[in-house]
């Protein structure tokens, strides 16, 4: 008798501390959701919603401002915006299985090939004739630009203006024997040169990436690369590629890197610890909020000593597409040529992006937009960040060789020959 | 006679259906689609798929990623099945001792079993490449001193020091209930037949709570397999995929590398190494079980 | 058991605990303390105490996450679920304990093996079964369901053991 009033007890327990435990995650997922339920007023003209999906949680507020703005101005139209906690490939996966489906979403370039048969070609809606250069290769699949480019974002260096002029550094380098000077002029200085969240697999990724971008006929090595006439060791530059990484830890963390990570980067170098990440425009707001007379800069990833290969890979990294089976196919591109029309105002002053088109300008969003903006208009650009056209999970997967190498349980040739056999796994499967 | 049978199997469908037609819906049958797609080619997005025979099953069984993940999850079950049960165990005895604050006590236990997964890796990656070093410095310990999350040696405890704190109090509760439940008149002969405090615990008291060890070890084993939310907000898997879990892994196949056929015929393998390991365990805890 | 007095070991014992009771606290204490700090604040900080001690972090999650609506929800569901799942698996339980026999050992090993199925990787195929038999509208309602329904094997596992 005691026993099974005892299993009542333990199973009750059980089941209300485990519910709560998942209704505690779910709240704190379930946080995105900026729709305004209020907003509704139970109009009796037929009400449709917008399933949109996309974006990160800071942006929540900023949100929250543009739907309430959209609906205002469109009676009749509900728009429901839901924001990722974290995983967006994983819901985004789960409401498509689930039936549902959102109308708008968010895909990087990345994803774009894989996803291309759902989604809805945009090519003559009248913001596609003003995407920048930067931003139409990765929205194009097949000939059909298939996203709404949200922002270009610059990948390079990030630099402490202040602690390179106390270290009497006057030019950013442009060739890898300068990068290394600089780190050396640094270090006399008594300032820590480099402080890398290696943690990160997206930084790893955006690392490996500069060496395929570099790559002069990038397309057709990676075509060679699938074929497999060429492999990752004939990348021309992929003994710099370990050259800066070392240079990396050398003058930065060493092995310790692995263990760091971005939120303790941005403290850190916000506050001054460090005078170099490898990092990019997406920094700008996380550091400014930490530090908003951080005095910095951006300056393309000097891979080789030649001067010239030295350019600031400049790309388009998120775009919002349509589901081309969308049941409000029209209203979903309505809200698209909205957000363009509207630019200005809610993708440069409350998104604070760097928008992709021709017909706005930002140069106001922060210090390394206008270095950004420099590159580009000395034409010293790549178009891409190189890992576009990776096959899908080679970017995670590098991590681990990487962070192994770095580790030191693991040589340059064996990293190599493994980052090989990721490539050749993950296209057979 | 045979109206008694109909009857007896009526009674019989009527308790155990609603939660075996439930049971069938949301996970027998989910599973065998899952099944069915291993042996496919499905990325999770497209609508097309291909059939692709035992091809996902061969490339899992040369994966090396995937027996380092398997050896890290039984060490990992392990680690965090002994260190819950002892732990718990202990702090429920201790706490079934008329010590004056002990309601006070069993809610500061009990306290973080409650907190959200993602605060806790924020916070504890804080504790643990923070504050460590400091505490090092101070107190001259110098394991302390190392980079935990840099080494996978350290990250593995790191994990498992988390999971423990995360966690230990469902299982002292659990405990707890089975302590409260023992005879007093029970302990009280074996005192005046002269039996000491530890022979008492291992002869009667640790016998009579069996239900509790049962229930305990059960679900520290099945959760400890299932390992998904520390692994993900602590270590993201590194150093180096070191301390990726099977669940973890299989979602990053899943739904980061657009491999969802791959993950699931991984994901079958497990369930197949994990069926055997139950049914084991289940059949001689079982028999072991004492009525009071 | 008899009570016995609170002696010197009971003190010793007591204190002890004490002790690795505040060290399990702490990080719970430093999210507390975190959650009333400004951002620069925590950003220069997280085991300093705070200065000026600020309700503003509440209020704004309470008005964004419009946390009013989604503790009832979550409410709702919990209670719910807990109470449909209390039923389904002790009266599932019970028959299986009380009619021992094939057919029962059967149905309970069938049941508890499925407690290893990592839920990651039948989440998507659940939905998919679900939305053919037309038994969902909301993603949301459906993670729940499904956590319903697995606890409720877990349950029947375990009242029948």
């Amino acid at each position: 008798m005691r026993k099974k009033w005892f299993s009542v007890l333990a199973v009750s327990l059980i089941v209300a501390t485990a519910l709560t435990g998942c209704m505690g995650k779910q709240s704190s997922d379930g946080g995105g959701n900026a729709n305004s339920g209020s907003g509704a007023s139970s109009s009796k003209t037929k009400t449709i919603t917008l399933k949109v999906m996309g974006l990160t949680p800071k942006d929540t507020e900023a949100v929250k401002t543009i739907v309430g703005d959209y609906q205002a101005g469109h009676p009749g139209v509900q728009v429901d915006f839901q924001i990722p906690p974290d995983n967006g490939a994983a819901l985004l996966k789960t409401r498509f299985a689930a039936g549902d489906a959102p109308d708008i979403f968010y895909l990087s370039p990345a994803d774009i090939p894989a996803w291309s048969e759902k989604l809805a070609d945009l090519s003559n809606e009248p913001w596609a004739k003003h995407v920048l250069p930067e931003g139409i290769r990765n929205i194009t699949v097949d000939g059909k630009k298939l996203g709404f480019p949200l922002q270009i974002e610059g990948n390079g260096i990030v630099y402490n203006k202040d602690l390179f002029a106390k270290a009497g550094i006057t030019n950013v380098p442009v060739t890898l024997t300068e990068l290394k000077q600089t780190a050396e002029k640094l270090k006399a200085a008594g300032i820590q040169p480099f402080g890398e969240a290696w943690k990160n697999w997206g930084f790893l990724m955006h690392l490996f990436g500069v060496t395929f971008a570099h790559e002069q006929d990038e397309n057709g090595f990676i075509d060679q690369l699938n074929k497999g006439t060429k492999q990752i060791k004939d990348l021309s530059n992929i003994n710099n590629f370990f050259a800066l990484l070392d240079l990396t830890d050398d003058y930065g963390f060493g092995k310790d890197s692995i263990a760091y990570d971005f939120t303790q980067q941005q403290k850190d170098f916000a506050s001054g610890k460090m005078a170099m990440i490898k990092q990019g425009t997406w920094y700008t707001a996380p550091l400014l909020k930490q530090n908003p007379n951080l005095n910095m800069g951006l300056f393309a990833v000097p891979l080789s000593d030649n001067a010239s290969e030295t350019k600031l890979m400049v790309a388009s990294t998120s775009n919002f597409v349509i589901n081309k089976s969308s049941e409000h196919l029209e209203e979903s591109k309505k809200f698209l040529n909205w957000l363009h029309d509207n630019g200005q105002k809610y993708l440069v002053e409350t998104l604070k992006v760097a928008p992709v088109f021709d017909d706005l300008n930002a140069s106001q969003i922060g210090p390394l937009h206008k270095d950004m903006n420099t590159y580009i208009k000395a034409g010293k650009t790549y178009d891409n960040f190189g890992t576009e056209l990776w096959p899908s999970g080679f970017n995670t997967d590098i991590s681990k060789p990487l962070q192994a190498y770095i580790a030191g349980v693991a040589t340059k040739d064996q990293t190599v020959k493994q980052l090989q056999d990721i490539w050749t796994q993950r296209l057979n499967k | 006679m045979n109206k008694q049978i109909y009857r007896k199997s009526l009674v019989y469908i009527a308790f155990v259906g609603p939660m075996l037609i439930l049971f069938l819906l949301f996970i027998f049958l989910p599973f065998i689609r899952s099944i069915i797609y291993s042996f496919q080619d499905w990325n999770g997005i497209n609508s097309h798929t291909h059939w692709v025979g035992w091809k996902n099953y061969r490339n899992v069984l040369t994966d090396t990623d995937f027996a380092r993940t398997i050896s890290f999850t039984l060490k990992y079950v392990l680690a965090t099945v002994i260190g819950l049960n002892v732990l718990g165990l202990i702090l429920a005895v201790a706490l079934n001792v008329g010590l004056k604050s002990r309601n006070l006590l069993r809610t500061a236990f009990f306290l973080p079993t409650v907190m959200g997964t993602v605060i806790i890796g924020f916070i504890w990656n804080f504790i643990i490449t923070r504050l460590f070093p400091q505490i090092g410095e101070l107190t001259g310990i110098g394991i302390l001193h190392s980079s935990w999350l840099a080494l996978p040696k350290y990250a593995f405890w790191a994990i498992i020091i988390v999971t423990v704190w995360h966690t230990l109090g469902y299982y002292m509760i659990i405990y707890l209930a089975g302590l409260q439940g023992l005879s007093h008149e029970l302990m009280e002969a074996a005192e005046i037949d002269g039996a000491g405090r530890i022979k008492r615990f291992w002869s009667i008291v640790l016998p009579l709570i069996r239900p509790s060890i049962t229930i305990c070890l059960f679900l520290s084993i099945i959760n400890g397999f299932k390992s998904f939310d520390i692994n993900y907000s602590l270590t993201m898997g590194g150093p180096y995929g070191t301390t990726e879990s099977i669940s973890y892994q299989i979602f990053q196949d899943a739904f980061s590398k657009d491999l969802f056929s791959y993950a699931s015929a991984k994901a079958v393998i497990f369930f197949l190494i994990l069926t055997l390991f139950s049914v084991v365990q289940v059949a001689i805890l079982k028999r072991k079980e004492v009525e009071a | 058991m008899r009570t016995s007095r609170y002696g010197a070991g009971k003190l010793a014992l007591e204190l002890l605990l004490v002790i690795f009771a505040s060290l399990t606290l702490y990080p719970i204490f430093l999210i507390l303390i975190n959650s009333v700090k400004t951002y620069p604040e925590v950003m220069k900080s997280l085991v300093s105490m705070p200065n000026e001690p600020t309700l503003e972090n509440f209020s704004k999650v309470w008005v964004l996450m419009n946390y009013p609506r989604a503790f009832l929800n979550s409410l709702l569901v919990t209670v719910s679920s807990v109470i449909g799942v209390l039923l389904a698996s002790s009266a599932a339980a019970y028959r299986l304990v009380r009619s021992p026999g094939k057919i029962s050992r059967f149905i309970f090993y069938f049941v508890l093996s499925s407690l290893v199925i990592p839920f990651q990787i039948i989440m998507v195929p659940a939905l998919k079964v679900a939305k053919d038999f037309h038994l969902v509208n909301t993603l949301h309602g459906l993670v729940f369901m499904y956590w319903g329904f697995w606890f409720l094997a877990l349950c029947s596992c375990i009242t029948a053991l």
